[in-house]
């Protein structure tokens, strides 16, 4: 039969206990917007969930000083609310938030859900990555932080240990920090994502930028940082003349594969495309949207 | 605007559809929403693989899970082989037999206590199959040596189609330009909302009732009565009302499946498809590629076509012969063509089933019409619209098939649209900088109304029409509605032909043991036909509530009207009689019995088309359309987004313009999935990659233009009904070509294969430069 039980645990204590007890049985539940068609479709048959959405604790939203705490069951409504002034993470997150259109899943979903998901083609884990984001865990072992690109092993694959829970997301406010965050999917809005690229650019002196991080998504086995574009870009002087070499570059190292949707070779003049106008956005050369 | 000075009441009015309230406030009962007293829950069990023999079946370990209740397997299906009304090739088995011809094919039914239940012991059914090798593509399949689907009739050709008129070889002759191009199209899915779904029921006495959403309960009836090898009268098909179909529900083979589980289970039987299987085992738009070529005269006129078809039939025939036909025959019509020649293969392939899609195959015929025609018009410097003006039917012809154009309004729909649209200025405007380009295209179609070839016995209508003391009517018809608003318009016609206020008159549609055995709503004739059918039986009853109030008025029925529910005689309304006075009278007269009109419409002039020419006059009335869209393309990215639409229609006569524009609405949104998102993918293994919404990308509100113009052009036809055509069909056929040829206006490629996909626009954008630039190279 396909039926399971469900805990609705009051601590975290609790829950990583009934997570180790049941083993590969058991599946942490939080907006259920993932979870729910996996279960539906029979691609998952658990035994048990766990629901996380009750344990005190994970649902605070701090915006204080340099970063954004974000309990990892708090939904993405709250998140684009806390973060509506601000320029650096409209331009990025907020961006990525704009395409998940539809109210009742940013009402439903979680900021800990998208990230314990790992999809390949998230909108969110691409400005989340560049922006530097950080991830606490707790587990039967106890808490540990991680950086979200060593959280995210490959497709629908993370760190997360047995019994293990994300309990928190750290996002680094960026000081002068400028953004931009590109996608192109078959349909306008929704519908699958063939490329995203998200930066975060740091002016510096002379007209270049201190610091650089590009992350391309939706093309790869994961979203990555492309180092050859960032190293391109600390080095021209001023920045904006390495946008060409950086946004070719770009398309040869985000490793891009062939899917149902398109071929790598489209990816990778897509990725060409959005990276050259995002980092055209970002460094104010105008650019054609 | 539209209800005011066309001198009647009902007709013309923008009402809200009859079921609206109901379908917003969640009360709509659907066909899924069906439960029957004491009902079991039928599951399905499908081919894993594209092409396999079944060795051995064992259901023991399915038959002990605890709270199943009945399985059949081919062994418990007749042994003779069925197929869907008028289709002479028989080639399907209810259950599979000895083997399953693609991924999706039907194994083994369950029905259990409950839905997952059922589904379980479904993967407790072992089956033991034997691979076959596929054969997946129709060319391959058309090659000496490649699998056979059926090895019984020897070939994968299932239909071979060929029909000439005139001389080609004198068009070629004659010709200044010839044109030539292949166009394809995949499996396009229906996407209706509601899934296929069922409930059976069997009386002691052996009589089947099968409560059903299907576009035709007398198709519906006919057709299982073969598959399930029992009389026609045993069965009873009560219609359910539809949440969509587009084409999907004429027969589904999930119906009489269910039938044979009550039987075999002893109680009644509900089953729904589960999404996913819709999309393995629908019945999709049949794939075609189209090799088409013209050849004209320097100015303009069309001397001649060839057109070359081959159709993926999928494993089993369904609709897809007519399809073709549709495809290679019914654009001819279209414009003044003097000689023709059409040749179509349809072939069988280990993939799904292709069957009927609103269009039917016109839309496929006419994607690659519409197309070359703008071909045509750069290959001689013509304008496009000026190019189909020239050549296009005139009321009054008779085309090169025989078919009477009794009102044809396409040269006001092609001057209408383009005006709206700002055809001139957008068409030839320079374009600007920038990556952003965009262009208008126009494409035009005509249609039918009702489709004398599609079923062999007739095509027409009846209805009945009840009035009740209270003077409330009631019409039964044996068509359907699919939520486009038939019954919203049977009943605005009924209240016209009757004289009564709207809101006086109920339909209710297809039961097959009370209502008229109607041929059920396809190849647009609900309105037309069915509507006909309406009218007449209205018509009929009024003449009985005349004589009746002839007496009471003295007067002769002759010179009596009835307006507003009020009868008097003409020109007399001060001192008329309420409508209700009469039919009460009738019901003491009758004692209790109630006026009963009953009408048939059998349209003038139709005729049934001659088995090898294809010649003859298939339709009473044959709508036609222009459409223009504007559409903006990125040219670094390939993407292309309809900014505005322009859908110029002539719909003969407008019942209801709320229903009329929110078909034609809804018809763009599907080209617009046609064109630039939809297909079914199947992978080299047979497998089909896409089979939910998620990754079957149909638009929403966001893919639509922000501005969408509708015209309704009226030309009163004398065959239709208050002068009404259909509209449904022809709604969607111009839009895909019409996008093309704007994406060629726009950044100037001409793209073939449907869906024009970002990555399809931007490799034929560099195949063009690469074209422009060789010419400078060095020779
Ligand atoms: C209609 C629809 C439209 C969508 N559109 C978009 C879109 O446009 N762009 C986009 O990027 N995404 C889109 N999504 C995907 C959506 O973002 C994910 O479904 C969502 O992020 C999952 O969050 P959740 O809280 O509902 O997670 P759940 O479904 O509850 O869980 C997802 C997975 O993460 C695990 N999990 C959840 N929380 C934790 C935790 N704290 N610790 C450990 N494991 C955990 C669960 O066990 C499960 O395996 C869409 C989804 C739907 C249904």
């Amino acid at each position: 039969m396909y039926g399971f039980d469900y805990h609705a645990p009051q601590s975290l204590s609790e829950a990583t206990a009934l997570l180790a007890q049941h083993g590969a049985a058991a599946k942490p539940l939080a907006g259920g917007t993932d979870l729910i068609l996996h279960l539906k479709e029979r691609r998952l048959k658990p035994r048990h969930l766990v629901d996380l959405k009750r344990i005190p604790g994970l649902d605070h939203l701090t915006a204080e000083g340099s970063e954004l705490r974000v309990g990892a069951v708090v939904p993405l409504r709250a998140l684009e609310r806390a973060i509506a002034g601000d320029e650096l993470l409209q331009a990025t997150v907020g961006a990525g938030l704009r395409q998940m259109k539809s109210p009742t899943l940013r009402n439903r979903a979680t900021l800990g859900g998208v990230l314990a998901n790992a999809d390949v083609t998230a909108d969110l884990l691409p400005p989340l990555l560049a922006l530097g984001t950080t991830v606490a865990l707790h587990g039967p072992g106890g808490d540990r932080v991680l950086p979200l690109d060593e959280f995210l092993l490959g497709a629908s694959r993370t760190a997360l240990g047995a019994g293990e829970i994300l309990r928190e997301v750290t996002i680094p406010r960026v000081a002068g920090g400028r953004g931009f965050f590109q996608r192109l999917g078959l349909k306008r809005v929704g519908g699958p994502p063939l490329v995203i690229v998200a930066g975060v650019l740091v002016p510096g002196p002379e007209g270049g930028v201190a610091r650089a991080s590009l992350v391309a998504g939706a093309v790869g086995p994961r979203p990555a940082r492309l180092p050859q574009v960032e190293q391109i870009l600390l080095a021209a002087r001023p920045a904006v003349s390495g946008i060409e070499q950086a946004a070719a570059a770009g398309a040869g190292e985000a490793g891009a594969v062939s899917d149902l949707w398109a071929t790598k070779e489209y990816r990778q003049e897509i990725l060409e495309v959005l990276l050259r106008r995002g980092l055209q956005a970002a460094l104010g050369t105008g650019g054609d949207r | 605007m539209e209800t005011k000075g066309n001198g009647f009441s009902a007709i013309g009015k923008g009402l809200p559809m009859v079921d609206a309230r109901d379908k917003v406030t969640g009360l709509h009962d659907f066909g899924m929403d069906v439960a029957l007293p004491g009902m079991l829950w039928g599951r399905v069990l499908r081919s894993p693989h594209p092409h396999a023999r079944i060795t051995h079946i064992d259901t023991s370990r399915a038959a002990r899970l605890p709270g199943v209740v009945a399985i059949v397997t081919g062994d418990d299906a007749p042994r003779r082989k069925f197929s869907v009304c008028g289709q002479r090739l028989e080639d399907e088995h209810l259950l599979a037999i000895e083997k399953a011809r693609y991924v999706g094919d039907e194994v083994a039914a369950v029905a259990a206590f409950d839905e997952d239940t059922a589904e379980e012991a479904c993967t407790l059914i072992d089956v033991e199959y034997e691979l076959l090798p596929a054969v997946l593509d129709p060319f391959e399949a058309m090659q000496p040596g490649a699998p056979l689907v059926h090895e019984h009739l020897g070939t994968n050709v299932a239909t071979h189609t060929e029909f000439v008129r005139g001389d080609l070889g004198e068009a070629l002759r004659q010709a200044d330009a010839v044109v030539k191009e292949r166009f394809s199209l995949p499996y396009f899915h229906q996407a209706y909302l509601e899934m296929n779904s069922c409930a059976a029921e069997w009386d002691s006495e052996g009589r089947l009732t099968l409560y059903a959403s299907t576009q035709s309960p007398a198709l519906s009836r006919g057709s299982y009565a073969r598959a399930l090898d029992i009389p026609p009268e045993r069965i009873r098909v009560v219609q359910c009302h539809m949440g969509g179909a587009f084409g999907a529900k004429l027969e589904y083979k999930l119906h009489p499946i269910c039938a044979l589980l009550a039987r075999k289970a002893g109680r009644p039987v509900k089953m729904v498809n589960p999404r996913h299987e819709e999309f393995f085992a629908g019945l999709p738009r049949v794939p075609m590629t189209i090799d088409l070529m013209f050849a004209a005269k320097k100015d303009g006129t069309i001397l001649g076509k060839e057109i070359r078809i081959v159709a993926d039939n999928g494993a089993y025939i369904n609709y897809a012969h007519a399809a073709m036909l549709s495809a290679l025959l019914r654009h001819d019509n279209l414009y003044r063509y003097q000689h023709t020649r059409a040749v179509g293969d349809l072939v069988y392939t280990n993939k799904v089933t292709s069957g009927c899609f609103r269009g039917f195959g016109n839309l496929q015929g006419h994607w690659a019409v519409e197309s070359l025609m703008d071909i045509l018009a750069e290959e001689l410097g013509m304008d496009p619209a000026e190019l189909r003006k020239i050549n296009g039917v005139r009321t009054g012809d008779t085309t090169i098939h025989g078919w009477k154009i009794l009102s044809c309004g396409l040269q006001e729909c092609i001057d209408q649209v383009t005006k709206a649209a700002g055809w001139e200025q957008k068409r030839y405007a320079p374009k600007p900088r920038g990556p952003r380009k965009r262009g208008v295209g126009l494409a035009c179609c005509l249609h039918v109304s009702g489709n004398r070839s599609f079923v062999p016995m007739f095509d027409g209508a009846s209805a009945i029409c009840l009035i009740n003391a209270e003077g409330q009517v009631r019409i039964l018809t044996g068509e359907t509605d699919m939520g486009a608003g038939t019954r919203t318009a049977m009943s605005q016609m009924a209240a016209e032909a009757l004289g009564v206020p709207v809101e006086w008159v109920q339909i209710s549609t297809g039961d097959t043991d009370v209502t008229p055995h109607g041929l059920g709503t396809y190849a647009d004739r609900g309105t037309t036909l069915g509507g006909g059918g309406v009218m007449m039986a209205a018509l009929d009853a009024k003449r009985q509530v005349l004589e009746l109030a002839a007496e009471e008025l003295e007067a002769r029925a002759e010179d009596l009207v009835i307006d507003d529910g009020v009868i008097s005689v003409r020109g007399n309304r001060d001192r008329g009689i309420p409508f209700r006075q009469v039919t009460q009278k009738a019901f003491i007269r009758k004692a209790g019995g109630m006026i009963v009109g009953t009408g048939t419409y059998i349209p003038n002039g139709v005729s049934d088309i001659d088995p090898k020419t294809k010649y003859g006059n298939i339709s009473c009335a044959y709508p036609f359309a222009a459409q223009v869209a504007e559409v903006e393309v990125d040219e670094e990215t390939g993407e292309v987004w309809l900014v505005n639409h322009f859908a110029a229609h002539d719909l003969g006569r407008t019942i209801n313009p709320l229903a009329a524009r929110g078909q034609i609405i809804g018809a763009v949104a599907q080209g617009v999935g046609h064109a630039l998102l939809e297909q079914m993918v199947y992978d080299d293994k047979g497998m089909l990659r896409n089979p939910s919404f998620k990754r079957y990308l149909i638009p929403r509100a966001w893919d639509m233009p922000r501005a969408l113009t509708t015209i309704l052009v009226e030309t009163n036809d004398p065959n239709g009904p208050f002068g009404a055509k259909g509209l449904a069909e022809p709604a969607l056929i111009p839009t895909p070509p019409a996008i093309a040829n704007a994406i060629y206006n726009a950044v100037g490629v001409r793209l073939t294969h449907l869906p024009l996909t970002p990555e399809k626009v931007l490799r034929a954008l560099k195949e063009k430069r690469e074209r422009t630039a060789r010419p400078e190279a060095p020779r």
